[in-house]
């Protein structure tokens, strides 16, 4: 039974449509990873499926329950949450604000203070600069903030969108470590990347986006050994 | 040859002109003083807001301050009259003359700097308030308590015994404002205002000079508007900082203009036609203190029920309701005209450096955006620029286009220096780019947002010919009276090639124009840059449709992360291990 | 103009430099978390400010316990007005804003004018004259009782956003409301609240300003270039800059005033603001967003 469910979903900006009728599902516990070359359409896939942007037709179902119509800020509610590309950390508020903002959908203060333990359990670093403002953490500080943050909200199902992007290789290491950890727990994560090779030795399954649609699609191991994957990202 | 569009433009100008005398000649034939008084000041608010419209509605660049112009105006004219005695048709000149100089100077930094439309209209706003406190201040213009005319009636001194003079006075000045106006906007001027105001980027980039158009519309409000002042000096017979310089008349007239339709030419003369007598009649029917104000009530509410509900004024909202129920009649189309013979470039056997791009680097606050960027570009080539995410290649395109100058490094186009050209100049010497938002005019034809990169440097006729010429290169004649928000993505993004080839440039810098295209229209779009190629035209393109780019580029320039990574053929690049990890990551390029 | 002369006049300036603050500062919160500059907040005060008068006219109730009767009927009335006016333009332009809201100005003016008259009015209230003497200044105390109450406020204000959970989900909406909003907070109701709370702040600030000053139609306007004034000096959504701005503007009013003929005075202010805005964009402490 799956958790996510994306029915033949077209959506897309102004005129533009990006997506042309997508279809892909997330089943509890899994990690499945979404690559593609630039201007796939795989940001406005999660984007839509948090309700950033409104699908056009097709839906979105997630535990069971169309989230059509849901307003963006209610979906976190349900389990669901969304990392965007870029981290967007809140500049100007400290680590442990962010933090606690990220706790919204929890029922209360308590509730909130308990899920900061954990998360800091999961990233000491972060402990350690609780009162910095999020400015002046590094790139990789603030996407284990923002992925922290993420984690607040007791979700059910995780969104990332390029967590890799604009970090060092050694950084990449340590967050995928902890995303790792994360999967232990039996958390279900849906990964965008930029970085193919990274997203399919951790992901059990992908998908490949192509001009907004799915090109590939298959277990990790499978994709690992295709050659259609390089002929898509350069074109040859 | 007309121009499609020029014939309902000037059938604007006449009806609005027609209104004008309407209003007088009804107010003439009624013999009534107070009906003649009313309607010289209806006629003065039309003057002041087709002045207004000028700057505020037709480039859009709103003004909160022009009370300020009219105010230099008035009290110009009545200080060189009672020290000199100068006669105020001629204090009328150094008036306007005096205001124009005003607005040049509140326009210069804002307009140079490309500063916010917000911060003009604020500083407009400044600028009244500061003269009218500074005005109350000075006694020898009267401070607080005002200055009076006491000149005797006569044409010479601008003042007549029956109300019916000034009446036809006012009429005639605010014909001409509206006559100027109109005529300005059915020639080349009208086009640059329409593309300044929707789209300032893109005007810029087809080689309009924003600057000098916006000082000009400016300087024309702030004279008209000063004219206006010397009337109402003469008139009244007596002005005082509140009654010329104040806020209230300000943004009377704003809201007059945008009531009646800012940007449109009838606007400003169906806003105060509509609302004036209106307010007359509530003040009549009214009276007592209630009468004295509701007007303002009234008016303010017009205001906010015209930006709630009906954008684009009673004239805008008409239109729209007017071209909705009517589908757009396709004009009936001739045969295109024949494609522009181009003699045959001879192949050069040396390749000619034409843009020589040397250690160039960007620095935005602390993130380094470009790194030591070197290459070069030939002439006939197509190179483009790829690379993932958030590599700089939109950053590049902005340095190589004037929007944005480097930190570090050159660049040099035809032997000469570029870095730090303003967009409209390097448009101008050769180097035409498109934008990845296409829909650059919404409000115009596929027709005139040609026409207005063409007549930046041809008139009329000559332009006319050229954007014929484009249109039928681009295939988009048959739809070259379709809105630019109608069109399909295929459409636009031709369109968007179509407006950089109107400003003829040697070389064109095409910023993702194959994104979300069908594999045919990609094909399309291929096939017309091959073509181009042949006629001689070097083009630059980001890409991220990599089957494109390695079907139809010459040479690529990889970016990653700021800095230059390969460079070469597509064979070659697509083959470097830098790339591959670049694109693919890590462990792909163990393969 | 002697020393003693610039020393009272900056003193009282900075006293009622504390009161723009508060009004200042309730406009910079809603520019912050919804980007919109309301051009009509002076007159909104208005209202307050007529409304203080009423109660004493009507029920004899001294201008701070008015504070208590009308806080809540502002509010409402900013929750309404937002509702009706500001939402449907949340995502249009500042200056199709500012249109807007100077219509709204002059509906507010026009009523003022047409129920009150143009007389102005004012609240006769025990202590109205009473002064207090240091060292040669003389300070009067309702304008100090005045600068204590709305500082406070803005201090409780200060307060409210940097320690409570409430506080972070509202400064967090305005840093990126997109952001705040897949982090759970729901961000039109965050909006509703803070323009509703902002324009109840006023209720505050209204009955401050009437223990020792005066209304008329026209002062709605005059608070409303004011408090834009202070909050594009301060920096478009910085608060500490806004508050800061707000005591120099009310400074250098003073000092004008007592420097140059009164009439000439407000245009040295006017003079600074034009060149802040050229030159110093992004406000006194450069955190503001650019106007």
């Amino acid at each position: 039974m799956s958790l996510l469910v994306v029915d033949d979903l077209r959506a897309g900006y102004g005129s533009l449509e990006v997506l042309h009728g997508v279809s892909l599902r997330v089943g509890p516990g899994e990690v499945v990873a979404v690559l593609g070359p630039n201007g796939a359409g795989k940001s406005t896939l999660l984007r839509t499926i948090s309700g950033l942007v409104a699908a056009r037709t097709g839906g979105v179902r997630f535990a069971d329950t169309p989230l059509a119509g849901v307003p963006a800020h209610a979906i976190p509610h349900r389990g669901l949450v969304h990392v965007p590309e870029a981290r967007h950390v809140f500049a100007l508020l400290s680590v442990r604000e962010n933090l606690m903002v990220g706790g919204t959908p929890l029922p209360s203060r308590d509730a909130r203070l308990a899920a900061l333990d954990d998360v800091w359990a999961l990233f000491p670093m972060l402990l350690r600069k609780a009162d910095a403002p999020a400015a002046s953490l590094s790139g990789g500080q603030q996407q284990m903030l923002a992925i922290g943050r993420a984690l607040m909200a007791g979700p059910k199902l995780l969104m990332l969108d390029e967590p890799s992007l604009g970090l060092a290789p050694v950084v990449v290491e340590e967050l995928y470590a902890a995303l790792g950890k994360l999967r232990q727990r039996g958390l279900t994560i849906l990964l965008v990347e930029q970085d193919v090779h990274t997203a399919l030795d951790f992901a059990d399954r992908a998908y490949v986006l192509e001009n907004g649609a799915i090109a590939l699609a298959g277990s990790a191991a499978a994709l690992r050994e295709d050659p259609h994957v390089r002929e898509l990202y350069l074109g040859l | 040859m007309t121009l499609p569009g020029r014939h309902a433009r000037r059938v604007e100008t006449a009806l609005a002109l027609a209104l004008v005398w309407v209003a007088a000649g009804a107010a003439l034939l009624t013999r009534n003083a107070y009906w003649i008084s009313v309607a010289t000041t209806l006629l003065m608010w039309v003057h002041l807001c087709a002045a207004w419209n000028a700057v505020g509605g037709m480039v859009g660049q709103i003004s909160f301050g022009n009370a300020a112009f009219f105010g230099i105006g008035a009290y110009t004219s009545t200080w060189l009259g009672a020290q000199f005695g100068l006669s105020p048709w001629l204090g009328m000149l150094a008036g306007g003359t005096l205001a124009a100089g005003a607005g040049w100077c509140v326009g210069y930094l804002p307009f140079r700097w490309r500063l916010s439309h917000l911060v003009f209209a604020l500083l407009t706003m400044t600028l009244a308030f500061v003269l009218q406190f500074s005005v109350s201040g000075i006694k020898s213009l009267g401070g607080t308590a005002g200055l009076f005319i006491n000149a005797p009636t006569s044409l010479g001194s601008m003042r007549f015994d029956e109300p019916a003079g000034y009446l036809i006075m006012i009429a005639l000045f605010a014909s001409l404002t509206v006559l100027v106006v109109g005529l300005l906007f059915q020639g080349r001027r009208g086009y640059f205002w329409r593309a300044a105001r929707d789209n300032e980027d893109a005007a810029a980039a087809a080689g309009i000079d924003l600057f000098r158009i916006k000082q000009e519309a400016l300087a024309f409000s702030a004279f008209a508007s000063a004219a206006a002042g010397t009337f109402y000096a003469q008139q009244i017979g007596y002005i005082d900082p509140h009654s010329v310089l104040g806020l209230d008349i300000a943004i009377q007239i704003l809201l007059f203009a945008v009531v009646g339709g800012a940007g449109t030419q009838l606007g400003p003369v169906v806003g105060p036609l509509l609302l004036v007598p209106l307010g007359e009649a509530l003040r009549l029917n009214l009276g007592g203190s209630a009468g004295a104000t509701m007007h303002q009530f009234f008016y303010g509410a017009a205001l906010v029920a015209v930006i709630l509900l009906w954008p684009g004024g009673i004239v805008g909202g008409l239109r729209k309701a007017f071209s909705a129920r009517r589908p757009a009649a396709l004009a009936p189309t001739p045969d295109p005209p024949p494609p522009r013979t181009v003699a045959p470039q001879p192949v050069a056997m040396a390749r000619e450096a034409l843009i020589e791009i040397a250690g160039i680097g960007k620095r935005f606050g602390g993130l380094q955006a470009l790194h030591e960027i070197s290459f070069t570009v030939y002439r006939g080539e197509i190179l483009g620029v790829i690379g993932p995410n958030g590599a700089g290649k939109t950053t590049l395109f902005s340095l190589l286009a004037g929007f944005q100058s480097p930190s570090a490094g050159q660049i040099s186009y035809a032997g000469q220096r570029i870095d730090g050209l303003a967009p409209h100049e390097v448009c101008r010497r050769g180097i035409a780019r498109t934008f990845q938002i296409t829909q650059a005019f919404p409000t115009l034809t596929v027709f005139d947002t040609v026409l207005t990169a063409a007549l930046v440097r041809h008139d009329v006729a000559a332009a006319q010919g050229i954007a014929d010429a484009v249109l039928a290169r681009t295939g988009l004649w048959p739809r070259r009276s379709a809105l630019c928000a109608d069109i399909t993505l295929a459409e636009q993004r031709r369109l968007e090639i179509a407006r950089a080839l109107a400003t003829e440039p040697t070389v064109l810098l095409l910023d993702e124009s194959m994104a979300g295209l069908t594999a045919r229209e990609t094909d399309e779009a291929l096939h017309l840059l091959r073509g181009l190629r042949e006629e001689g035209l070097t083009i630059v393109l980001i890409e991220h449709v990599m089957r494109a780019v390695m079907s139809v580029c010459d040479r690529l320039v990889v970016l990653d992360a700021g800095k230059l990574i390969a460079a070469g053929a597509p064979a070659t690049v697509a083959s470097d291990p830098q790339v591959i990890r670049a694109y693919l990551g890590a462990r792909a390029e163990r393969k | 103009m002697t020393l003693e002369l610039a020393l009272q006049a900056s003193v009282s300036g900075l006293l009622l430099g504390g009161i723009y603050a508060l009004i200042a500062l309730a406009l910079a919160l809603v520019f912050g978390v919804m980007r919109v500059l309301n051009f009509a907040h002076g007159d909104l005060l208005l209202i307050a400010m007529y409304g203080t008068v009423l109660l004493d006219k009507m029920l004899g109730l001294h201008p701070y316990a008015a504070i208590v009767v009308l806080a809540p009927l502002m509010g409402a009335l900013g929750w309404a007005m937002f509702v009706v006016f500001i939402r449907p333009l949340l995502a249009s332009s500042v200056l199709m804003q500012a249109q807007l809201t100077i219509g709204i100005s002059f509906m507010i003016q026009s009523a003022a004018l047409m129920i009150f008259g143009a007389d102005l009015m004012n609240v006769r209230t025990t202590f109205e004259n009473s002064t207090w003497s240091v060292g040669g200044i003389v300070i009067g105390v309702p304008l100090l009782a005045a600068f204590a109450v709305s500082v406070c406020t803005c201090a409780f204000v200060g307060w409210f956003l940097a320690r409570t959970e409430t506080g972070c989900r509202i400064r967090a909406t305005a840093q990126d409301p997109v952001m705040a909003q897949l982090c759970g907070v729901a961000v039109p109701r965050v909006q509703k609240l803070v323009f509703a709370a902002s324009i109840a702040v006023l209720a505050i600030a209204a009955g401050s300003l009437m223990t020792f000053f005066h209304v008329t139609p026209h002062t709605g306007v005059q608070f409303s270039i004011l408090s834009l004034l202070i909050v594009v000096l301060g920096g478009l959504g910085d608060l500490k800059g806004t508050f800061v701005g707000a005591l120099l503007i009310g400074l250098a009013e003073s000092l004008a005033g007592a420097a140059f003929d009164s009439a000439l005075a407000p245009a040295v202010i006017y003079i600074l603001f034009g060149l802040a805005l050229l030159f110093r964009p992004r406000g006194l402490f450069g955190r503001g967003s650019i106007a």
